[in-house]
């Protein structure tokens, strides 16, 4: 007999580690039999496909008994994992009541569980089976249990570490440094689409050393004037002399000299500096020190004791430079400093809950919309005690997003990690095929905003950028506006601006410098018509021919780019003939030279705008044809799309687990999946093939979806005629003109046959047969999910998952139920959303 | 796995079967050679060195040619030549001495890799790999051989990239999404691999207090009662102080050994003050130790990258990424700066087969059981596409290789059907060497031959 400690149902709680319940017997005394009501809910619901003559997915269920054992917890496994997803049965035959689907999952869960075999658990902990949380129940208003985040230690991330020891160099304002150098990025993060940072992340085998590494580099950096000063550190006269030969040729050498802090701190430097062993109270004002810019805070009695005892045995074998780097490296070595303490304090209340002590607080406060430790005023409240009640909470939390002067990065992050749309940096695309420049040069860092997909995805941040600043209707709006920025930064002012000088630049100023060495080859010949230019104008500031510099003798023009340059504008200038009629005209704004970026401007190809004769909008963001919201974008299209070509799998799969909170499970191993070559069908003809029975279980939850995007190339450019791109299609060549390393040219852009675009789909799973149904096309598509409020509520699910780092279980279903009348209440405001969640008892109670 | 018989009989069997080989006296010679070491003992051992701004195919081109070898060369058809009959170009006079072990091999191409300036972890994973590690899909090859051949490092990665200092991120990497970490500067690496062979320093006490203090302070966390994952976190963590200070208690063991093969390394390049030249020879001297104590078995070592700032090779400081585009040197043609760089960089291949070379080991020497590859990281050229990654290989007589000494041997070219990728070159080294795997690596999506698998005519 068995008998198990259930504190609470399996589905209420929805995570079975947190129901507690354990297995009172052990795997030697257990004997599997399958009860008999568990035996008639297989019967009924399981053996009809799974039972040997069918056995559908060569799986049955009518010989468990007969299994080996581990063939027997593999099948279980598989089999909670779909009936607790609500998978199986599959929608089209007789569904399980509740109850039945209850019993079935728990008892399949505890014969894991008495081999610790079950994996469920581990799954609901990552971002993307944080949908297998049924979501009808979460937002039916049924589920009473009180939420709170397990107790837990949350990671930082890199930009967190960064942050954290520009901390211990006690940097502020333009001091704080973005990287430092010799400071290595110690963890790999995942760029998938979705929630990015989670609580479930640990320091890696691998990441130790560099961790150590880093330490030491700190360390050694915290101490170097100090060392300096006690002549432990000299330089050679190589150092001296490198330095006299400028910036540049010492920074060749010495790469690591780039960035020093002005000095080492006072408790430091006695320790340094003294002759002899310190004594107690110098040893303790350094570990005091180390922890403050390190944590924080002051060390606890044991804390000091320990760092007293590692300084005590080193000091004697040692010295004092090598004790004090151990103690120094030791703290910054602290699990403290790598990872967000998060357990709670106090005493439990009625439902076992703590509150986050008042300073966790202002650490979760402070990360939730930052990536700094919490300022001054946060860290005040908690020594105050004034970081306790839900008011607190909400009056630091409006604070920090009511203050202009904190940077609050975290917020565009989400819709950064929501939409996916950065992702465009990883997808390689041909040049020839784009017609230029389209790669950033495989410079592949977080120095390529320019280039077109840094661009483009800089677009799509200013889009979000303009949507929060109204901050009303924001999802509805993100989904469904017909206004996007092109070549634009989201500035009006600094846009028209740019538009004018550029105006006049290119009508004036570059056409003066164009007409008047038209001809010249000879660098002396061009640089004295330059410099007679610059007499006639000395007002003329003309990129990378400075008029100051020109007037020193030995400068020359150097021809290989000016003569690219002025090709380019030979072309511009024939496209755009000029004259007083066309004095209004903007060009290409941005753009300092039409050498230097003549890229830039490519990436409005991708808008269906043409570089030459678009009218680069200063006032934006502008009306655009045949787009509607973040998700005909064309970051978000090329995010998800291949190499070559579009990829309806992966839109319709966004859509279904983004918007609609579906899910599709991985491809089975056993599926080699390839769409057949066929230079006579489009993408979505040879699709077909996953229309095949096997295959159509889990397609059929996303072409229909994705589909509807195929008005859309792998470019993002609206099309309604698709490219079969195969040799013997190409019927003819069209001359462009392209952009390729900075210089305009002249291409032979293939043409090939086409299909007709077939862009209609079918939607279900809106919950709303008002909704669900065929569509026509994307605008139908977007319009229907933007009505939606199970969209609405995924969105705060995903919030909610943001903000928290973790999934939602249904305990949560309280904040976010709350978090959602937030959201309409404010009439879509993501302020309000972001406030009830940072309020709410799932951010502030651990268990 | 080949039993050395096997491998005694496949190897002279390979050798003498490529065409036009069998007749040539100096090969008979060097098999005869190859066999008798063949018997003595020893792991196999790997050398990766990588290189930047790529390496033109026409440098590798032996200068003394026949015109129709040449034409056939042009227009990238397949050759398979005896070198013992040609000269080699001039940059590789610091290893003509080495000729009879000298592979040169063209034509294997990688489409398949992020090409280009920087290809991060691409050329050794075979993959689109860029500077985010989710873009990393497996094990380098260069870790799964160090796998296959244990050692208490497994696998060492040293770089001159970048010009950086201590322990930073690898360009290999260790399995999907996690690039392998590289000792930086010489003295991060003599501090983390030879500390157990040195008489400790006041610091070096203090470091082994430390991490025994990050042990002890770990094992408190323990006693916190939060659940699996939480307390794996801690667990984690604990276990990799625990595994620093257990190898190096195992390496303790080794200690005489070590201190036998201690790198001899000047007091200013341990104290990180040093030019690229010297740098790269200490890590030369670093390589040779750890592998003579036995660390390790597979040293990738990065010579330069393109943010390399390289002094001490010409009089002026290269800037390679100014030399990948064609800018002269302070009037030093930018060919000529290439070549300088090549040049040097054989002085650096040189010193390590004469190191390996001169290290007995069984009835031979450590090098008959080592393959020596200098490939560069970009391919063809500065801006490459992956047409071509050209190779230098120098092998010892055990290498279990067939075509790997004294050949010039261009592969067919891009879609000719015996084409061969850099995936089919990985998969011949670890299918020789007992990893039986259908191919590694990505496919070129490009390329409409059957590519997947071994090159056979290497492995016969």
């Amino acid at each position: 007999m068995r008998v198990f400690l259930f504190s609470a149902g399996l589905s209420l709680l929805g995570h079975p580690a947190l129901t507690g319940a354990t297995p009172d017997v052990t795997p030697s005394e257990h004997e599997f039999k399958i009860p008999e009501h568990i035996g008639e809910l297989f019967e009924f619901y399981c053996h009809e496909c799974h039972e040997s003559g069918m056995a559908k997915g060569s799986i049955r269920f009518d010989n468990l008994e007969d299994l080996s054992h581990g063939q027997r917890l593999d099948l279980m496994n598989n089999a909670l994992e779909q009936v607790y997803s609500g998978e199986m049965p599959p929608k089209k035959a007789d569904q399980p009541t509740e109850k039945e689907r209850e019993d079935l999952s728990e008892w399949i869960w505890r014969e894991l569980k008495i081999f610790n075999a079950s994996k469920l658990e581990d799954k609901l902990r990552y971002y993307k089976y944080g949908n297998y949380v049924n979501h009808d129940k979460l937002f039916s208003g049924e589920i009473e249990a009180k939420p709170a985040t397990p107790a837990r230690r949350w990671r930082v991330n890199n930009l967190i570490y960064v942050e954290r020891v520009n901390d211990v160099f006690e940097l502020e304002g333009k001091s704080r440094q973005d990287k430092f150098f010799g400071l290595i990025l110690p963890f790999n993060e995942t760029q998938d689409p979705g929630v990015r940072y989670y609580d479930n992340e640990v320091v890696e085998g691998g990441q130790f050393l560099t961790l150590l590494s880093n330490a030491e580099w700190i360390v050694g950096k915290q101490l170097r004037d100090a060392l300096i000063k006690s002549g432990q550190l000299t330089f050679p006269k190589e150092y001296q002399e490198a330095k006299k030969r400028g910036q540049r040729y010492f920074l060749s050498r010495y790469q690591d000299e780039a960035w020093n802090p002005r000095s080492t701190a006072k408790p430091l430097e006695a320790v340094i500096m003294h002759d002899g062993i310190p004594d107690d109270t110098m040893l303790q004002e350094a570990i005091a020190h180390q922890f403050k810019v390190t944590l924080q805070r002051q060390p606890t009695k044991a804390e000091e004791e320990n760092y007293m005892g590692l300084l005590a045995r080193t000091l004697e074998t040692s010295g004092n430079t090598s004790a004090l780097k151990a103690m120094m490296t030791g703290v910054l070595m602290e699990p403290e400093f790598l990872y967000r303490n998060e357990f709670g304090g106090g005493d439990r209340d009625q439902h076992g809950r703590v509150p986050l002590t008042p300073r966790e607080a202002a650490y979760a406060i402070s990360y939730a919309l930052t990536d700094r430790i919490p300022d001054d005023a946060l860290f005040s409240a908690a020594r105050r005690g004034e970081l306790k009640t839900k008011s607190d909470y909400e009056r630091e939390v409006r604070r920090y997003l009511a203050d202009g002067s904190i940077d609050k990065p975290r917020i565009l992050r989400f819709f950064r990690e929501y939409f996916g749309y950065d992702n465009i940096y990883n997808v390689f695309k041909d040049e020839d095929r784009f017609g230029g420049d389209y790669n950033p040069r495989r410079i592949i860092s977080t120095h390529f905003a320019w280039k077109v997909p840094g661009k483009v995805a800089d677009e799509a941040d200013t889009l979000v950028e303009w949507v929060l600043q109204k901050d009303q209707d924001v999802l509805k709006t993100l989904l469904t506006t017909d206004r996007f920025f092109v070549h634009h930064s989201g500035d009006n002012k600094e846009m028209a601006k740019r538009a004018e000088q550029a105006t006049f630049d290119y009508q004036v100023m570059y056409r003066e410098l164009y007409e008047r060495t038209k001809g010249m080859k000879n660098s002396d010949e061009i640089t004295k018509e330059i410099r007679e230019i610059y007499k006639e104008h000395p007002d003329w500031k003309i990129p990378y021919l400075n008029n100051s510099n020109l007037q020193d003798k030995s400068k020359k023009v150097n021809t290989f780019y000016f003569l690219r340059d002025m090709d380019n504008l030979g072309i511009i200038y024939a496209r755009n003939p000029g004259g007083p009629e066309s004095r209004d005209k903007v060009y290409l704004p941005n753009v300092r030279t039409p050498g230097h970026g003549a890229s830039d401007p490519l990436s409005v190809s991708m808008y269906n705008l043409d570089m030459f004769e678009w009218s680069y909008e200063p006032e934006q963001p502008v009306r655009l044809e045949n787009r509607i919201g973040m998700l005909t974008h064309p970051a978000w299209l090329v995010a998800n799309s291949k190499n070559a070509a579009t990829d309806p799998i992966h839109r319709g799969k966004w859509v279904r687990e983004k918007l609609l909170g579906g899910f599709v499970r991985d491809v089975p191993i056993t599926v080699d999946a390839k769409v057949p070559e066929d230079p006579d069908k489009t993408l979505r003809q040879k699709f077909a093939v996953s229309e095949a029975k096997n295959c159509w279980q889990c397609h059929e939850k996303m072409n229909p979806l994705g589909y509807v995007f195929e008005s859309y190339d792998d470019f993002g450019r609206f099309r309604t005629e698709e490219n079969i791109e195969y040799p013997e299609n190409i019927v003819g060549h069209e001359t462009v003109m392209r952009a390729f390393f900075n210089r305009y040219e002249e291409f032979q852009m293939p043409i090939y046959k086409t299909r007709k675009v077939d862009p209609s789909g079918y939607l279900e799973g809106t919950g709303d047969p008002s909704l669900d149904g065929p569509v026509e096309d994307v605008n139908d598509l977007m319009t229907r999910l933007a009505k939606s409020e199970k969209v609405r509520q995924v969105f705060v699910r995903h919030a909610f998952r943001y903000f928290m780092g973790r999934n939602e279980t249904l305990a949560d279903a309280e904040t976010l139920i709350e978090a959602d009348k937030a959201y309409v209440g404010s009439g879509g405001s993501f302020t309000e959303l972001m406030v009830s969640l940072l309020t709410s008892d799932s951010f502030i109670y651990r268990n | 796995m080949n039993s050395r018989r096997d491998f005694i009989k496949t190897s002279t069997a390979g050798l003498l079967g490529m065409a036009g080989l069998s007749a040539a006296p100096g090969l008979r010679a060097a098999v005869g050679g190859s066999s008798s070491s063949a018997v003595s003992v020893g792991v196999p051992r790997f050398i990766f060195l990588r290189k930047s701004n790529g390496t033109f195919p026409s440098e590798l081109v032996p200068l003394s040619l026949s015109n129709s070898d040449l034409k056939r060369e042009e227009n990238k058809e397949a050759l398979d030549i005896d070198l013992d009959r040609h000269e080699l170009p001039e940059w590789m006079e610091p290893i003509a001495g080495h000729k009879n072990n000298l592979t040169l091999l063209q034509g294997l191409s990688a489409k398949m890799c992020t090409m280009g300036h920087s290809t991060y972890q691409s050329p050794l994973a075979v993959s689109r790999s860029a500077e985010r590690a989710s873009t990393i899909p497996r094990a380098s090859v260069d870790v799964e051989l160090g796998r296959m051949f244990a050692s208490p490092f497994e696998h060492v990665e040293l770089t001159c990239a970048m010009n950086q200092k201590g322990v930073v991120r690898g360009m290999s990497s260790i399995g999907p999404k996690q690039p392998n970490y590289a000792f930086a500067s010489p003295s991060a690496a003599y501090r983390n691999l030879f500390a157990a062979g040195m008489k400790q320093t006041g610091e070096d006490v203090a470091r082994n207090n430390l991490h025994h203090f990050l042990s002890r302070n770990l094992a408190s966390y323990d006693s916190r009662s939060l659940d699996q994952l939480e307390s794996q976190k801690i667990g984690t963590y604990a276990r990799s102080v625990e595994d620093l200070i257990s190898r190096n208690r195992l390496l303790s063991t080794m200690s005489d050994q070590i201190a036998a093969n201690l790198p001899k390394l000047e007091k200013p390049v341990l104290d990180d003050r040093y030019t690229v030249k010297e740098q790269q020879l200490a890590f030369v001297e670093i390589l040779l130790s750890a592998m003579r104590a036995g660390l390790t078995n597979v040293v990738t070592y990065t010579l330069d990258n393109l943010q390399t700032r390289c002094d001490g090779i010409v009089e002026d400081t290269i800037d390679l990424h100014e030399i990948g585009h064609n800018k002269a040197l302070n009037g030093m043609p930018a060919l000529e700066v290439r070549e300088a760089v090549r040049a040097h960089h054989m002085n650096v291949v040189s010193r390590i087969v004469e190191g390996l070379k001169a290290t007995p080991e069984g009835r031979g020497t450590m090098f008959d059981n080592t393959m020596i590859m200098y490939l560069p990281e970009n391919g063809e050229t500065h801006h490459s596409v992956g047409t071509e990654v050209p190779f230098l290989i120098l092998a010892g007589d055990n290498v279990k290789l067939s075509m790997a000494r004294r050949r010039y041997i261009r592969l067919p070219d891009y879609d000719d059907p015996e084409h061969k990728t850099l995936g089919n070159w990985y998969t011949t080294i670890l299918n020789a060497y007992g990893h039986d795997i259908e191919h590694y690596g990505d496919l070129d999506v490009g390329l409409k031959i059957e590519q997947k698998g071994s090159i056979r005519q290497f492995l016969t």
